[in-house]
């Protein structure tokens, strides 16, 4: 008896056993093939396919993370290269987050060439090149940061203001947008678009000119435009009240030039809103001039504002608030609040409730810091320290911001937000300006200077991202440039402008590895894996406006040798 | 290898990339330079401004006209040492080279045209400002010359029961691009705008009457150029645009069936018929999305490189 009820209880469970094998097994293989098209469903699971880095901060949080844990701090040392992908042209560098879907690479390079390459091998499938007018003026230059892939295309903004749909597995163009006449606008987009749903979100540049910014939505199979939310309201619509009676709005800047975030629970976007436009002579447009500085929780859907925050009313400092926006669920004192963390050019780190859009608080990521006294327990700025027009005035930090715009990344492991950042300051003049629709619109000139504390120096760090405390910091000479990557193995990555690719112990900073690449760093490394072998892969290729303008302050800089190459690495295979 | 020549060799690698590069000074740079030397003479005496390249009042107000619009740091920086833009200073470079390019500006970098917002002796005043000496001309002082604030001002309309166009109101509706059927999503004029449907800029010559009847009954157009194409794909979807180009394998059209258009690239197996038809694919509902003060604008616009006059009511009925 006992027996036999042995028997058939060994049989339920042997039967469950081989089930469960099967269902994992189906499960696996479906994940490696990626479990069919790439969907805006998928891409909010997107945390659920570690193996993949679908979307340009890897997730829509902005982590900038990877529960991949193959690679660890204990055996990073081991990391070997296993191929490098050329893409051919130096010019500008190259400054994009590759994407990885399903065992393929995507990668976008300067003058909007893509190519899509077999992430384990470097096997080129396909390259597409753009063709653009010869004589086009690129007004903020003919790089670019990023792609998105879904529903079976590649979409890329170009350099001259269009926004193209390739077939994912042809490489051929499927359609093609014009979103603005780059000779009328002085725009362009060369940050990364992303998917919502069924719509491609899409920003751009043009905040150093005489322009409106907005942010575009297109249906991302047709091509269609969706919605448009201008990033400065226009007459009649509230907020324009921040604008004077005239007709500045029109040209007041407040670009989109980076990526925004999603937070599917919302269902809004958030996305940091660059200056206001003059940059640097702000008595043209008395008022908050909103929505520049903000951020913009925007109903997906629609485009319609459900909040905003500004950090930063009546900028005249070029402070961008473009960066990305974080978005983390923190829990204090036995509450969990959904924050919103967002590091700003201005050497301040916001954090919001992303609810609600309340300010939280904000910390410095930099110890040089002039421009603003302090900001208080509200979120108000207190002694403000402007420009002045004629008169040259020592202000930190300049207008390259306490960081540039290569992005920070979280780890939930160890809780801390990494940052770089940047010691230094600028004499800084207002030249007022004329509005010219499309034209440069800056109105101020800024000469690099060290701060009074000592040499300009740079520094990668840890913070806590709610109080900014910070747990540890590692000194760097030159500013850092390309966007770091923590991983589920608490390795964080970033590569410096003389070509290192570097990993650091995130709990520690202390260094682990490095790799000399050959060219500077100015994109974004990310981590993935193929057939269940972990890879990192990082671009290196110095070239950007920052990198043009560094031998003005760091005379060895011009010597500095360009590039454009993909370096991917692995530990090295059991055998 | 030694770490100097470590050093020159790295150093000659970046003088390759700015000779080959776009965005730094062009690769003709050499062969506009020799051209430019040659010229020099020539250039120097034909022009009064070019002699006074070392006179100080010349070089301080060149000063001015280089910091707001040349000197801060996306572009060449301040006083020409560099920025986003490659430095000026200490190049070397040629009064004739410098004048051209100010004036033409570098296609294919971000190098702009500046010679429809400077005059030529503005363009000359910058030239010896770049060229002077940058210790003897610190950076520019704007403190006793400081413009007043200027902004732009919308074109004055009549306040008067007489409609009449202007063109700068004009203009502004045609290039605005946050409403879908501006004419600016499909047409083009003077080089700015959309080249989907004709290009624009010689029907000045029309007559204000004629373009009135093209905006508000575009269905009388027939060029066959623009004519419509009906593609039907074999996925039941209908397409209805201007036909751009195509090759053995596909074609491409302009998706006009909701404005702004949509270039596709349709495969040819993936197309079960493609229709030629007559009629323009232009929206026929432009009398009642605009008034007719801005039809009158629009029609001034139109009409604006060949008559300054303002077209009224009166011109188009009569």
């Amino acid at each position: 008896m006992n027996d036999i009820k042995r028997f058939r209880l060994s049989w339920a469970g042997l039967l469950a056993i081989a089930f469960i094998v099967v269902l994992t097994a189906f499960g696996q293989a479906n994940a490696q093939d990626g479990g069919g098209e790439l969907t805006g469903e998928r891409l909010v699971n997107s945390r659920k396919e570690p193996q993949n880095w679908a979307t340009y901060f890897g997730a829509y949080d902005a982590w900038r993370y990877s529960s991949l844990d193959q690679i660890r701090a204990d055996n990073v040392k081991n990391l070997v290269s296993v191929w490098a992908f050329q893409t051919g042209k130096v010019e500008g560098g190259l400054n994009a987050t590759p994407l990885v879907v399903d065992g393929i690479m995507y990668l976008i390079a300067s003058e909007n060439r893509v190519f899509a390459l077999n992430a384990e091998s470097g096997e080129r499938l396909w390259t597409y090149n753009y063709k653009f007018p010869r004589d086009l003026i690129t007004p903020y230059g003919k790089f670019n940061r990023g792609l998105a892939v879904g529903y079976g295309l590649v979409f890329f903004g170009t350099m001259d203001n269009h926004v193209v749909a390739l077939n994912a597995s042809s490489g051929k163009e499927v359609w093609n947008v014009e979103v603005e006449d780059v000779k009328k606008c002085g725009c362009n987009i060369n940050g990364a678009p992303f998917i919502v749903k069924d719509k491609l979100i899409v920003g751009g540049t043009g905040g150093d000119s005489a322009h409106r910014g907005y942010i575009s939505a297109f249906n991302a199979k047709t091509g269609r435009l969706a919605w448009r939310f201008y990033t400065i309201p226009g007459p009649g619509e509230p907020g324009h009240e921040t604008w004077p009676d005239t007709e500045i709005w029109k040209y007041g800047g407040g670009s989109t030039w980076l990526t925004g975030s999603y937070d599917p629970a919302q269902n809004l976007i958030f996305w940091g809103i660059g200056n206001p436009s003059s940059d640097f002579n702000n008595s043209i447009r008395a008022g908050e001039n909103l929505y520049t500085n903000c951020i913009v929780a925007i109903d997906a859907d629609t485009g319609k504002l459900k909040w905003y925050y500004q950090e930063i009313p009546h900028d005249a400092w070029d402070f961008d608030s473009a960066y990305e926006a974080v978005l983390m669920d923190i829990t204090r004192n036995g509450k969990t609040e959904k924050l919103l963390v967002h590091p700003n050019k201005s050497g301040y780190t916001w954090v919001l409730n992303r609810e609600t859009g309340k300010f939280v608080n904000a910390w410095p990521y930099v110890d040089t810091v002039t421009w603003v006294k302090s900001i208080d327990k509200d979120g108000k700025l207190v002694g403000r320290n402007e420009p002045e027009i004629g008169t040259p005035k020592l202000i930190c930090p300049p207008w390259g911001g306490g960081r540039s715009w290569n992005h920070s990344a979280y780890s939930p492991r160890t809780g801390f937000l990494y940052n770089d950042g940047i010691e230094w300051c600028g004499n800084v003049t207002v030249y007022p300006q004329e509005a010219r629709e499309g034209r440069s619109f800056v109105a101020g000139n800024v000469d690099v200077k060290p701060p009074p504390d000592g040499k300009i120096r740079s520094h990668l760090d840890a913070f806590d991202p709610v109080t900014g405390q910070k747990k540890w910091s590692v000194p760097f000479k030159y500013p850092i440039l390309s966007s770091l990557l923590v991983t589920g193995g608490d390795v964080l990555f970033t590569g410096d402008v003389e070509g290192r690719f570097l990993a650091y112990d995130a709990k520690t900073g202390k260094q682990l590895w490095s790799f000399n690449t050959g060219s500077g760093h100015r994109g974004g490394a990310i981590t993935y894996s193929v057939r269940g072998r972990q890879y990192v892969a990082v671009p290196s290729g110095l070239g950007s406006i920052f990198v043009s303008g560094m031998p003005a302050t760091w005379p060895e800089a011009a010597g500095w040798p360009g590039g454009s190459a993909v370096f991917v690495f692995a530990l090295p295979e059991r055998k | 290898m030694s770490e100097k020549s470590e050093v020159r060799s790295s150093a000659a690698g970046f003088d390759d990339r700015v000779k080959q590069s776009g965005t730094y000074w062009p690769r003709c740079a050499a062969i506009v330079l020799t051209v430019g030397v040659v010229l020099l003479t020539h250039l120097v005496s034909a022009s009064p401004q070019a002699n006074k390249i070392e006179d100080p009042q010349f070089v301080a107000e060149g000063a001015k006209l280089f910091a707001p619009s040349c000197g801060n740091a996306y572009c060449h920086g301040s006083g020409g040492k560099g920025g986003g833009a490659p430095r000026l200073r200490g190049k070397g470079l040629e009064a004739a080279y410098l004048f051209k390019t100010i004036s033409n500006g570098i296609p294919g970098t971000a190098m702009l045209s500046f010679k429809s917002e400077l005059s030529a002796e503005q363009i000359w005043k910058l030239v010896a400002f770049v060229m002077s000496d940058a210790k003897a001309n610190p950076d520019a002082r704007l403190e006793s010359s400081v413009a007043d604030n200027p902004s732009p001002r919308p074109g004055s309309t009549s306040g008067s029961l007489s409609i009449t166009g202007s063109a700068q109101a004009g203009k502004s509706l045609f290039f605005d691009s946050s409403e879908s059927k501006s004419c600016c999503h499909c047409h083009s004029l003077q080089g700015e705008g959309a080249s989907i449907g004709p290009d624009l800029s010689k029907v000045g010559s029309r007559s204000s009457r004629e373009l009135f009847h093209w905006i508000i009954l575009p269905h009388a157009l027939k060029d066959q150029r623009y004519a419509a194409l009906k593609l039907t794909l074999r996925n039941g979807d209908k397409i209805v645009g201007i036909k751009k180009d195509e090759d053995a394998e596909s074609i491409r059209v302009y998706d006009t069936t909701e404005l702004p258009a949509v270039l596709r690239t349709i495969q040819k197996t993936d197309a079960l018929s493609v229709e030629n038809a007559t009629e323009s694919v232009m929206p026929k509902d432009y009398a009642s999305l605009y008034t007719m003060k801005q039809l009158l604008d629009l029609v001034t616009f139109l009409r604006s490189a060949e008559s300054k006059s303002p077209v009224t009511l009166m011109d188009l009925l009569e």
